[in-house]
């Protein structure tokens, strides 16, 4: 992304700042951090005043404080940004080490627009740009007013889409709502997830442990099992709160946040895999959850960090009919449940004896699918054109029963495609298959969108 | 075609390219590694007093026995690997306890390497690793002779650009 110094500057374009007030606002957050550490320092001193006649700690931290806005300051002095001849994004910024970068548009993953719980208050917001490749493909803009973000954010994806128009700048399409989330709903899937579900079990047996037989040394597992899906419960609720899907002119739009908010867009024809969870005490419910991975946006690998959860979160809970028809937005064309699925052989079950049953795998002419897990069942979709290499895998196990299975890799994230435990002969025929509707998905990439400039 | 790949993991009518045989001797330099640190354990329990006899002399057959089982593992994993050029992609075969078979579309290609270590580089033979945009595409070649890696990567580099299809 980082373009070689030197480069001439574009002499018509209008150099933009981030809001002035962006100093103040990113400093904020930093001060409980200081008084939390100024009470643990050295036993507490600073807030004596034996010392130096006055507790110390108050004017060291106003002192801090302003270096740091100091600092800000400078560097929101130096932060510029404009649209290049070319179209594309440059920032200008650094004090120490002057850096010029431009953002490729037509390479463009994900837009997001966040605001963190300061800047909410002033009513600023962060525009986050994922581009695809390398680790140094993120760039944020912190901070603008939301109406400017949000208008920033118009231009990126119309630019990216190569549909800008001259006259009429960043205009902000009407969106189409198509789901909001229940609160109740999300409280409720939240504790039947089978990890939740499961711990908690763990944490009424222990009591009941604890209860019957005399000394309480089990107890001391109940932080362990208690507290960390009260933790999950409690972050993902934050994280995931109000989850709105709407269906805008340039992709989906998610929004979802309690405390800090964030408003996502997936843009047309970027979705590389998607994977439609059912954990097992959701069934009854007819309940599913959607995770997706865009290139770009990977973070949340499956133990990823809650943020990483969130963001690859395409619906968090919905009934299967409405899960579809969010579906439907970001894979047109795709009814996976129109897809005729091969189911494992019998003697899969010695390899899987509980999720045997649930083995499979299908392919249509737009997407390849597979199904496994019985406590959380994962049905996982690829589109042909989005399948970077194909596998075929068999440990000595599987050889014994003449199974293998096949793995389509996909950009990273945290969608694994996989299919489990198939007659070894047949599923070699099926990654040559697959390998040659990848091929030719391709030649006519259906997902692309109108203008997909990274085909050279 | 020998017995040495699993036709399952090598479909029969390709043109398969064996890598270079040093490959086995280069791995089994490392193995060697093994004979000290068994050597030395014999040792200690020979020096302990109060250790009955019989210990040393079992732990030391065991050693050879699993020294040996090594050196055989080894030469049957290098043998394994296998790779061809097909008109859209590369196909890469290896394993022999755990096999595996990989299809990478030349479209698909983002970056190839050729590296070697110093064991690597006094045989010879460098390692062609493919890399895809997803993280778990495992298509690694060794054994190679530089000017085999060197050809291999500058024709699938050329391909990459030609076939390139975005993410």
């Amino acid at each position: 992304m980082s373009e070689s110094y030197g480069q001439p500057a574009d002499e018509l374009a209008e150099r933009h700042q981030l809001n002035r007030l962006s100093p103040l606002v990113s400093t904020v957050p930093i001060i409980p951090a200081l008084f939390i550490a100024s009470f643990f320092m050295n036993g507490g001193f600073l807030w004596r005043s034996e010392t130096v006649g006055v507790p110390i700690a108050g004017p060291t931290i106003v002192l801090i404080c302003l270096v740091i806005v100091g600092v800000k300051y400078l560097q929101w002095r130096r932060y510029t940004y404009w649209f290049d001849a070319s179209g594309d994004l440059r920032i200008d910024d650094g004090i120490l080490n002057r850096n010029e970068r431009k953002v490729q548009l037509s390479r463009l993953q994900a837009v997001d627009v966040e605001q963190p719980i300061v800047a909410r208050f002033v009513g600023l917001a962060v525009v986050r740009i994922d581009v695809a490749g390398g680790s140094n493909s993120k760039v944020s803009m912190a901070y603008l007013t939301l109406a400017e973000a949000e208008a920033m954010r118009t231009e990126l994806l119309a630019r990216a889409a190569g549909a800008h128009d001259e006259d009429e700048p960043g205009v902000e399409t009407p969106e189409e709502l198509i789901t909001t989330v229940a609160t109740g709903d999300l409280i409720v899937s939240l504790l039947l997830r089978t990890v939740t579900f499961g711990l908690l079990l763990l944490t009424a047996a222990l009591f009941l442990f604890t209860f019957t037989v005399e000394g309480a040394g089990g107890l001391l597992l109940l932080p362990v099992t208690g507290g960390i899906p009260l933790l999950m419960v409690v972050s993902e609720f934050f994280a995931l709160y109000g989850f709105t899907v709407a269906k805008a002119k340039d992709g989906v739009r998610l929004r979802r946040g309690l405390l800090e908010k964030t408003a996502q867009t997936v843009p047309h024809g970027r979705v590389a895999a998607i994977d439609i969870v059912e954990p097992l005490l959701w069934r009854s419910r007819g309940w599913v959850r959607i995770r997706l991975t865009v290139a770009g946006v990977s973070s949340g690998g499956d133990g990823g960090s809650q943020a990483g959860l969130a963001s690859t979160t395409l619906i968090p809970v919905a009934t299967r009919e409405l899960a579809m028809q969010v579906l439907a937005q970001v894979l047109p064309g795709v009814d996976v449940d129109q897809i005729a699925l091969t189911g494992a052989p019998t003697r899969s079950r010695w390899r899987a004896p509980i999720q045997h049953s649930q083995l499979a795998y299908g392919a249509s002419d737009l997407v390849f699918v597979t199904r496994r897990g019985y406590l959380t069942r994962h049905l996982s979709v690829v589109p042909h054109a989005r399948t970077q290499s194909v596998s075929l895998r068999q440990g000595p196990f599987q050889r014994a029963l003449g199974l293998s299975t096949l793995l389509v890799d996909v950009a990273p994230g945290p969608v694994t495609v996989e299919a489990l435990y198939f007659p070894a002969e047949a599923m070699r025929d099926v990654a040559d298959e697959q390998a040659d509707r990848a091929r030719r998905a391709r030649a006519t990439d259906w997902a692309s969108g109108p203008d997909d400039s990274d085909h050279r | 075609m020998d017995k040495t790949i699993d036709e399952t993991f090598a479909p029969p009518g390709l043109d398969w390219q064996r890598v270079s045989p040093k490959l086995t001797v280069a791995r089994w330099i490392s193995w060697l590694l093994f004979v000290p640190i068994a050597a030395g354990v014999v040792a200690l329990l020979v020096v302990i007093p109060g250790v009955p006899p019989v210990i040393p002399v079992v732990v030391g057959l065991a050693g050879a026995i699993a020294f040996f089982w090594g050196m055989w593992f080894i030469a049957r994993r290098t043998k394994s690997w296998a790779y061809t050029e097909r008109t859209d992609d590369l196909v890469v075969t290896r394993g022999f306890m755990f096999k595996r078979l990989v299809i990478v579309p030349y479209g698909r290609m983002q970056l190839v390497d050729v590296a070697a270590g110093p064991i690597d580089r006094y045989f010879g033979i460098a390692t062609l690793q493919l890399h895809t945009a997803a993280a778990t595409s495992d298509a690694t070649i060794p054994g190679l002779t530089p000017e085999v890696a060197g050809a291999l990567r500058d024709r699938l580099a050329h391909l990459g650009e030609e076939r390139a299809a975005g993410l």
